[in-house]
């Protein structure tokens, strides 16, 4: 279970923001609310990329707040440039698993699963943005890490490719246990997911 | 060059109006170059917007071509006048004599020829001086960033039809005046270097020993250049991702663009002397020169594009646990691989035409191409010297050329 426990966080300016809410394996919960409000901030403090004032955060109760953004348990997909221009799709996925290679089958089972194989030795400009999206999930699914956040990740795609990702989604958070953080703008894409939403004000 | 293009009659081309042609000629490319990269970092939504409301072609250059041109002008034109204030080759060759010196040959003159070396650094102080108080008063005029050489070019947005025949007409003899200014010189190099003397100065022993040094000089100059220039980009990015202040590294480069090559080597000339023999050292020091001389040139070229990279790269690396040597080999090295060729092929293009350090510690057993092709011009050879220009304007232009496609060739490559 993830768990964010009195986090507290401050922009230069006196804004400050707090958050408190656990995640159960297998489950996806959705942040909504206007901009400005900290949505994208929470995920940079799960993250690593920004440092909280005080609270903890853990997975299955072993704080990882503390610990640099390589060594926490977590996968990010960003909104865009989640993928190396230069390199194939195929080094893409690889270049992100850490301390063990990835075999070429299951770097193809994981494009296969994820509906984009024949697309290993293309290179990210030649391929379509929801395409690109999923094999930025192909990588999330050979991290193995338990924890997802998903920063709009799928907002500059149109419905069709959205639902397509969302799919491959639900399968890999359903099959792999995994918690993910979804922070959107469009109501529809909690309903489609069927998921909780925290709502940030 | 006027008998090369069929024009006889026109007086021998020497004195002030010969030097300051020459540098139109030498500066136009430049110019041309930065400005084409102020105008492809428009927007394409500004060229959009325009076709869709109909402005005029004035209109069009009033609201959106002079306000980017605006932003590079002043830097530009701080930058011409700092490379003519310090411009040496086409002085001493062209100047035709006392009458028409510059500060640089004064330095020269001091250095080399009256052993004064007070003299030589009071002129050199002077002329630090003066590029300082330029340097100075543009970059808080315009930020530390206005000698900043063009990133690398956006695709073109092409449009239908917009163009009327007048602007197409002006566009055309403008483009065609720039091919004149830009391509004659070389052309009058070609002419006048193709011809019997070809052969005899490729019998030269003396020319394969110039054109050795000259290669060793420029291709060891250019390598150090863009390493020291990496390592300098790369501690500047590493200060900004650690939120320390780097103003200070921006000006000190900028600051460094107002030290000319003749400065540097009577620096080093007045440095050196009492403790070793100056032309013994003379490989060591032209390329040590050189380098230093290239190295801003480099630095902007490659510092541009890596910040960029670590803009858009830093958070995926970082939550990819992508570092160290990692990132080096696979993000880093392969996406600024045409900065880097463009950065080497540039530093060693300018070391292998330097004129002006060589001629502090060029000597009978040290020559480069520069350096040999001026004492035949000041024999009166001009049939070799011609046949030597031309050799080496291939050279120079190929090394460039090989630096740069090869370079871009690595970058473009997918990597698997």
């Amino acid at each position: 279970m993830l768990e964010v426990q009195n986090l507290a966080f401050s922009r230069s300016g006196g804004l400050r923001f707090h958050y408190d809410f656990q995640i159960q394996p297998a489950e996806i919960l959705a942040v909504q609310g206007p901009s400005g409000v900290g949505k994208t901030t929470l995920l940079d403090l799960i993250a690593g990329f920004e440092t909280p004032d005080e609270g903890s955060i853990s997975w299955q109760g072993k704080a990882f707040h503390n610990e640099m953004p390589w060594d926490r348990p977590v996968s990010t997909v960003f909104q865009s440039d989640n993928l190396f221009d230069h390199l194939t799709c195929a080094r893409n996925v690889s270049i992100g698993i850490t301390g063990t290679s990835v075999s070429q089958q299951r770097l193809d089972a994981a494009f296969a699963e994820l509906g984009i194989d024949g697309l290993q030795t293309r290179l990210p400009g030649h391929i379509s943005g929801g395409q690109q999206q999923r094999v930025t999930l192909a990588r999330a699914l050979l991290r193995d890490q338990p924890v997802l956040l998903l920063d709009e990740s799928f907002s500059a795609l149109d419905w069709d490719m959205r639902t397509g990702c969302f799919d491959a989604l639900k399968a890999l958070c359903g099959a792999r246990g995994m918690s993910v953080l979804l922070v959107s703008h469009d109501n529809r894409d909690a309903d489609y997911l069927g998921c909780k939403v925290m709502r940030l004000d | 060059m006027s008998q090369s293009v069929g024009l006889p009659g026109l007086p021998p081309i020497y004195g002030i109006g010969a030097v300051l042609l020459a540098h139109v000629f030498f500066n136009a490319p430049l110019m041309m170059r930065v400005l084409m990269g102020a105008l492809s970092g428009i927007p394409a939504a500004h060229w959009r917007q325009s076709a869709q409301w109909g402005l005029t072609e004035w209109q069009r250059f009033r609201l959106i071509e002079w306000p980017a041109l605006r932003q590079v002008i002043p830097g530009l034109l701080a930058l011409v006048f700092l490379l003519c204030f310090t411009s040496f080759a086409l002085v001493l060759m062209l100047g035709g004599g006392p009458a028409v010196t510059t500060l640089e040959v004064s330095i020269y003159t001091a250095l080399r020829f009256d052993f004064d070396l007070p003299r030589a650094a009071q002129l050199a102080c002077l002329q630090l001086l003066i590029c300082a108080l330029v340097v100075i008063g543009l970059t808080a005029f315009s930020g530390p960033s206005w000698a900043a050489m063009p990133a690398r070019l956006q695709r073109p947005l092409h449009q239908r039809g917009e163009q009327q025949w007048p602007s197409r007409l002006t566009d055309y003899l403008i483009i065609a005046m720039f091919v004149v200014i830009a391509v004659l010189p070389v052309v009058a190099v070609i002419v006048r270097g193709i011809g019997p003397h070809l052969a005899d100065v490729l019998a030269w022993p003396a020319f394969w020993r110039a054109l050795t040094a000259s290669l060793c000089v420029g291709l060891a100059s250019g390598g150090l250049a863009t390493f020291l220039a990496f390592m300098m980009a790369t501690a500047r990015t590493r200060r900004v991702r650690a939120g320390r202040s780097v103003w200070w590294l921006d000006v000190a480069v900028s600051l460094y663009l107002a030290v000319s090559a003749i400065v540097l080597g009577t620096g080093l000339f007045i440095l050196l002397r009492p403790v070793a023999n100056i032309f013994t050292l003379a490989p060591a020091l032209v390329l040590l020169a050189n380098m230093l001389v290239a190295l801003p040139f480099a630095y902007r070229v490659i510092e541009g594009r890596m910040a960029a990279l670590a803009a858009t790269h830093d958070r995926l690396c970082a939550g990819l646990g992508i570092r160290g040597w990692r990132r080096l080999r696979w993000i880093t090295l392969p996406a600024l691989a045409p900065e880097l060729g463009y950065a080497a092929g540039l530093s060693a293009a300018l070391s292998l035409g330097d004129m002006t350090v060589i001629a502090l510690f060029g000597s009978q057993q040290f020559q480069t191409l520069p350096w040999l092709l001026y004492q035949t011009m000041a024999r009166y050879r001009s049939g070799e010297a011609a046949a030597l220009a031309l050799l080496l304007l291939c050279l120079t232009i190929g090394i460039f050329l090989l630096f740069h496609l090869m370079s871009r060739r690595i970058g473009n490559q997918p990597h698997a």
